[in-house]
């Protein structure tokens, strides 16, 4: 049955009625706690999902209480009233008045009340399931910022938000979508700093979603980034508050997923990439320095295998005579082709990243000492791999890490590099790029270009992008993404 | 299609004249310089009533244009005409410098297929690629002159004496510029203040031609006579660093150049043909076919298409803007005096 379905299902008033109603919902689940109980005379239900919250504190605030409760004249009406308006057992107190408002809240961690003759149910807020605590996060290591990042626990997330921004106009709005999931979602920008239009604009296309279930920001994300042919992200994520609070005082909208640690922010530019917490905390020419090698590895990571095999196979008197005979010894005696020998060396490293990341850490790492140390080694001493290309290709991954948020596009772009570089040389190298240059251009949602403020440029933003500016500087910008709007 | 900005209005232009300049055949000499910068003055000048035009209140080219459909069509020819020049062009650089490509057909098939593929993109995807692609030739021309700067012989550059071939070296030049055309048509995309886009076009396109002209003759010296395409051949005598040659460089920036250029030949192409016949389908496929075999035929029978594209750029880039400002402003004067005349009327009845 579909929630939507039980939205036009009103609460039974009979007790035994309404119980029958909610165990046929429900289908005989294993999770649902029923307890039948007599408060002032009158036949009440208090129910919950197990697991899903504190038994001390149910018992504490909600059972200690009820059953103190003393009614002049008693009748269902008065003691729901009485609990509602006279007794804070709660601070997050809904009613649910039809079966799709009680199984989310149930579900959801809720201890309900229903009272016999009562159209009504109440809720309590009591929810205390377990989960991780805040940790460091593992994908956006920091040396100098904050070391705490964001949960699978959404209430828990737009805590961490709240915590760094405490001005009201910071706004965090909860909606539910998944027939199914039932997931919550959150929708926070800085009411100051977006125009309404664009929130509802991301609303519009949120609510276009109708999946049955919302389990990570991977469902998401397509829906509010509708171009489809983009090589690029123009939505960004991130799993730390830090990061994202300086994104929402800098006009941008967030969405965070029940269940998924980490947030979407809209929109996102190219050059946010090569942004860390640490470059802010730096002196800013050491950050400027930092950004600039970031820059470099970007363009090393994408293009120096391609441009080697280019070199090599097409255009050899590039190379100073040195080179070229370090290139030529090492070369003659590979058994297989550059191009070949190119894309195999960088495919078994995705196979042996792929084996490291999906085994169990232990074995993970032994797959990437077998890799990276036998693998390797084994391939150069026995002829198969020439040692400049493995260097060549150890220099352009490792470049890659540098910019992880880029890594699913450096990837496959080093790859389609290697065979235009291989077949046309630089010429196809530079084909390529402009079919990549003019897809990047392409890229961007909601008005706001993904390669500015470079192209089209702004020369106010280039203070947080060609360099690092220091917060004397900054303070007096005020800088939100609408300037870059389109 | 988008609006534009002053800035991506200048990069656009400005990419497409560097391509151009990089392609040139052209053997440079005092008297190519001094024509060059009065054919860039001249165009200037010209391109006053294409602003004027444009300053006018509600002014769209697209509504307005001189002899309707008959009048795109003209303009599409111009463009098919200029694509199959630029595929031409790409056919003799790739038989001069080394193209790592079979022939030169499959040269330009390679390149008409990935221009189709950015053609696709929203023009705004061009705009912006115009600036980052200038970008990289003007960091280019940096490391040109770098290099150069070694190697110049200032001796090499002989004064002009010859008013004759000045006026023929500035005809010949204003000839081959197809950039005030497309800048008419690029100017009802553009944004206000319109002047100052075209203004940093035409002063940036004559510092560019001089300076690749006096770097090609001063590093050249009498070699240039032997060379066919003189802005590779200074690059490869100008290298800046003695360990590693900067050739590369040069092929990137030409292949990016060329890429930019030809697809903006082709989109403003696609959008004419379009409104000409609005049901017509693969329009910008059928516009780089056209390109493409036009090339083919001037490769094959050698024909130089210079005459027609001096005609055609004097009629789209000169008659037909002056032609519509001066109907612009005789009918505003028009609906001037038949307003005043009118109220004047309105005023004595009520008398």
């Amino acid at each position: 049955m579909k929630p939507t379905e039980l939205k036009n299902q009103t609460i039974l008033p009979d007790l035994s009625d309404n119980l029958t109603r909610i165990k046929d919902i429900a289908g005989g689940s294993s999770d649902l706690l029923i307890n039948e109980i007599e408060v002032c005379g009158i036949k009440v239900a208090l129910m919950c999902c197990e697991g899903m919250l504190s038994t001390s504190t149910i018992t504490e605030l909600i059972l200690h209480p009820l059953m103190n409760i003393k009614l002049e004249n008693p009748s269902p009406a008065a003691l729901l009233t009485h609990i509602d308006t006279k007794m804070l057992l709660s601070v997050d107190r809904p009613i649910a008045y039809n079966y799709e408002d009680f199984f989310r809240l149930l579900n959801s961690g809720f201890a309900m009340l229903a009272a016999d003759g009562q159209d009504r149910i109440l809720a309590f807020g009591v929810q205390g399931y377990d989960k991780k605590g805040i940790d460091e996060p593992s994908g956006e290591n920091n040396i100098t910022g904050s070391h705490d990042g964001f949960i699978e626990v959404i209430r828990s997330n737009m805590s961490l938000i709240r915590r760094r921004m405490k001005s009201p106009v910071l706004v965090q709005k909860l909606f539910v979508m998944g027939d199914k999931s039932q997931t919550d979602m959150c929708i926070c920008y800085m009411s100051d700093r977006v125009p309404s239009s664009l929130v509802e604009k991301i609303m519009d296309s949120i609510e276009k979603m109708d999946l049955e279930s919302v389990l990570s920001t991977g469902y998401v994300q397509p829906f509010i980034e509708p171009d489809k042919k983009r090589l690029f992200n123009s939505v960004g994520r991130t799993e730390r508050p830090d990061v994202l609070c300086s994104k929402l005082i800098e006009g941008r909208v967030a969405i965070l997923v029940d269940g998924n640690p980490f947030a979407l922010i809209i929109p996102k530019l190219w050059s946010d990439d090569f942004q860390t917490v640490d470059d802010y905390n730096f002196k800013p020419y050491f950050a400027t320095f930092i950004r600039w090698l970031k820059y470099g590895a970007f363009l090393i990571s994408i293009l120096l295998p391609s441009l080697y095999v280019a070199i090599a196979m097409h255009h050899p008197e590039l190379l100073n005579s040195t080179l070229l005979l370090i290139l030529a010894e090492s070369e003659q005696n590979a058994p297989f082709s550059i191009i070949a020998e190119t894309v195999g060396v960088l495919l078994m490293y995705e196979i042996i990243k792929e084996a490291g990341l999906r085994l169990p850490k232990a074995v993970g790492g032994a797959v990437s000492i077998v890799g990276g140390l036998i693998i390797g080694d084994a391939a150069v001493n026995s002829g198969l791999i020439s040692t400049p290309l493995l260097t060549v290709a150890a220099l352009s991954v490792v470049s890659g890490f540098v910019v992880p948020d880029l890594s699913q596009a450096i990837t496959v772009l080093r790859i389609v590099f290697i065979i235009c570089g291989g077949i046309w040389g630089i010429f196809g190298i530079s084909l390529f790029g402009a079919a990549v240059l003019f897809n990047m251009c392409a890229t961007g949602d909601y008005g706001f270009p993904y390669t500015a403020p470079i192209s089209p440029f702004k020369a106010k933003t280039m203070g947080d992008i060609a360099v690092r500016e220091g917060f004397r500087k900054m303070q007096n910008n005020n800088f939100t993404v609408e300037e870059l709007h389109e | 299609m988008n609006k534009i900005s002053n800035l991506q209005l200048f990069s656009v232009l400005f990419s497409v004249k560097a391509f151009s300049l990089i392609c040139s055949g052209v053997t440079p000499d005092a008297s190519q310089m001094a024509g060059a910068a009065i054919s860039v003055i001249a165009q200037y000048l010209l391109a006053v009533p294409m602003i004027m035009l444009y300053k006018h209140d509600g002014f769209s080219l697209k509504k307005e244009m001189l002899f309707g459909k008959f009048g795109k069509l003209l303009y599409a020819l111009f463009f098919i005409i200029c694509g199959a020049v630029s595929f031409n062009r790409l056919w003799g650089v790739s038989k001069s410098v080394y193209f790592p490509v079979d022939s030169s057909l499959a040269c330009s098939v390679i390149l008409a297929a990935v221009c189709l593929y950015c053609a696709s993109m929203k023009f705004s995807a061009l705009s912006r690629s115009s600036l980052i692609i200038s970008g990289i030739f003007i960091f280019t021309a940096a490391i040109l002159i770098l290099g150069a700067y070694s190697k110049a012989d200032l001796a090499n550059y002989i004064p002009a004496t010859d008013f004759g071939s000045v006026i023929h070296s500035a005809v010949r030049n204003f000839c081959s510029s197809g950039e005030l055309v497309m800048l008419f048509i690029l100017l009802e995309f553009s944004s206000a203040d319109r002047h100052k886009g075209v203004t940093a076009f035409f002063t940036g396109s004559l510092i560019l031609t001089e300076l690749i002209y006096i770097i090609e003759i001063t590093v050249l010296g009498k070699i240039i006579n032997l060379t066919d395409f003189p802005f590779f051949t200074a690059g490869a005598f100008s290298q800046p660093f003695s360990i590693q040659r900067a050739d590369s460089l040069y092929m990137i920036a030409f292949t990016l150049l060329c890429v930019l250029t030809v697809t903006l030949q082709l989109v403003l192409t696609s959008v004419l043909v379009k409104e000409i016949i609005p049901d017509l389908k693969y329009n910008t496929l059928l516009s780089v076919i056209l390109m493409l075999g036009l090339s083919a035929l001037l490769n094959s029978t050698g024909a130089d298409l210079s005459p027609v594209m001096g005609v055609l750029i004097i009629m789209l880039s000169v008659v037909i803007p002056v032609i519509m400002l001066i109907r612009r402003i005789y009918n505003e004067k028009k609906t001037g005096a038949d307003g005043s005349n009118a109220s004047a009327m309105r005023v004595q009845s009520q008398n």
